[in-house]
């Protein structure tokens, strides 16, 4: 019996099985396992998957979250339309 | 997934080739060394894989550019580009979807028909395209006040991220030792000549700023390439030599993803702006920044981002309500003359430079770790050194200008 598949990126569908494959292909730290699966480049820009991804990466290498770390984090800090950013008149979200 | 992507347990004491920077330059050339059978290579990245120029850049690869000594290398890089995928058995998303250069005065429009001309006469086809063609080839494109375009359908866009890691699969696979979080601090010298080469060791997770002060090892070696980027100037002054190189930051953006709309690559050439759609529908931009002060920088500024979307909304005035998802900042190393330097350092024969792409590197990279390698081989070169050698920049030396940077 297989054990489903779960999500851990649902902006870029990255499941735990492909990031448990990048962590034994030599992803040990999350900056190389981010460019190596695609996971937190989405919209939500890693807000609902690094906790699970830490997690995961964390009980691979036997290090705790906190040496684990987190992503650079990148502006904006929410998705932002390029009307509003290039100065033009327009509704608000 | 199948594979490593670097290497474990103990360093070597002793490598045939240690390349520094693990870049596209870096495992590009160590690859074309393994290929021909030098497999004792030691490739050295300070950081994770992709935290320099590599992992920054927009993936644009293009052939119109304004100088014979850049052209050759950028056009004999697609072919080269177009068969990666099946090289490395790693999918690099490669996009030929053409460039397209936008005129809005008569002079940047004569500037262009002078290029095409100059590029029809070597080998790259394009085009001088009117108003017209270019909002055929572009839909969305505000063609308003656009007096001509060029046009080469053979560029196109590749994905950065994908192309470094197949390299680093692929160098792993034929024997390379390709090494993350180790830097070189320092060269041994002897006679003129690098005999060794420090290196940090240690890893610590999640952040590229710290090494975890383990010691340094050394190891000797007959060749050491500088591939180290925006840090080149830095890894050659460990030897001595002086490189006229300078880092200057340079960001971008992406959205959202958007289903397929846009086709070529398209460029502004009134400030820089350059604007593609990835292959997972994102638009990648970027854009010239009057006034960037040198130096190394990845900080992201709100300045950037109110130009650049400025900008784009200027040429495709459609996308204002598509939300900008992330930018970032990387850094050119940039050379008087905007071409690279390769080739052995006067005065160390044996540190071979990799280095001063000027902004470029990653669409000429598989000719220049082609060239780079047959140096260190022994072999011709398929172009002439001469113009690339970091001699060049003799008493008299006059740049060439290149016309066609951007960004």
């Amino acid at each position: 019996m297989t054990t489903p598949k779960r999500i851990v990126c649902a902006c870029e569908d990255v499941n735990d099985v492909e990031l448990r494959e990048a962590i034994e292909a030599g992803c040990a730290d999350l900056e190389s396992l981010k460019r190596l699966t695609g996971f937190a480049t989405g919209p939500c820009q890693g807000k609902t998957c690094l906790t699970l991804a830490r997690q995961m990466l964390a009980e691979a290498t036997g290090a705790t979250p906190e040496a684990v770390g987190a992503i650079t984090f990148r502006p904006p800090v929410q998705p932002i339309p390029l009307r509003y950013l290039a100065g033009q008149e327009g509704d608000e979200a | 997934m199948t594979g490593r992507f670097s290497t474990e347990g103990p360093l070597k004491e002793r490598y045939q080739v240690v390349v520094v920077g693990g870049g596209v330059n870096g495992l590009g050339v160590a690859r074309h060394l393994a290929l021909a059978g030098v497999t004792d290579v030691l490739v050295l990245e300070k950081s994770y894989l992709l935290h320099g120029a590599s992992g920054r850049n927009g993936g644009g690869v293009r052939a119109q550019w304004g100088t014979m000594d850049n052209l050759v290398l950028a056009r004999d890089s697609i072919p080269m580009f177009r068969h990666m995928s099946a090289e490395l058995g790693f999918n690099v998303w490669f996009r030929q979807g053409g460039y397209l250069f936008l005129a809005h005065d008569e002079e940047k429009a004569k500037a262009l028909a002078d290029v095409v001309r100059f590029h029809n006469a070597n080998g790259v086809n394009s085009r001088l395209v009117d108003p017209t063609e270019a909002h055929v080839l572009v839909p969305d494109l505000n063609a308003q006040g656009v007096v001509a375009a060029s046009y080469h359908p053979g560029d196109g866009i590749i994905f950065p991220w994908a192309v470094v890691q197949g390299l680093a699969k692929r160098c792993v696979e034929l024997g390379v030792d390709v090494r993350t979080f180790t830097g070189a601090t320092g060269f041994a010298m002897k006679g003129g000549r690098i005999v060794g080469v420090e290196t940090t060791r240690g890893r610590v997770h999640g952040d590229s700023r710290g090494q975890d002060g383990s010691g340094s090892v050394r190891v000797e070696c007959e060749t050491v390439v500088n591939a180290a980027g925006c840090w080149s100037r830095e890894v050659a002054a460990l030897a001595g030599v002086a490189l006229p190189n300078t880092p200057v930051r340079h960001e971008i953006l992406v959205t959202e993803a958007l289903k397929p709309f846009l086709d070529p690559m398209l460029v502004d050439l009134r400030n820089g702006l350059y604007c593609s759609q990835d292959m997972r529908g994102e638009l990648v931009c970027g854009i010239g920044m009057p006034g960037e002060k040198p130096g190394v920088s990845f900080a992201s500024s709100f300045a950037f981002t109110k130009r650049v979307a400025s900008a784009l909304l200027d040429v495709l005035p459609s996308v204002g309500d598509v939300k900008v998802m992330r930018q970032w900042a990387g850094a050119y190393d940039v050379t008087p003359d905007n071409k690279p330097i390769l080739g052995p350092s006067p005065g160390v024969e044996n540190l071979v430079q990799l280095n001063g792409a000027s902004g470029h590197g990653f669409m000429i990279s598989p000719m220049t770790t082609r060239i780079v390698a047959d140096v260190i081989l022994g072999r011709k070169p398929p172009v002439d050194l001469a113009p690339y050698r970091l001699d060049r920049f003799g008493p008299g030396w006059q740049p060439e200008p290149e016309t066609l940077v951007i960004g």
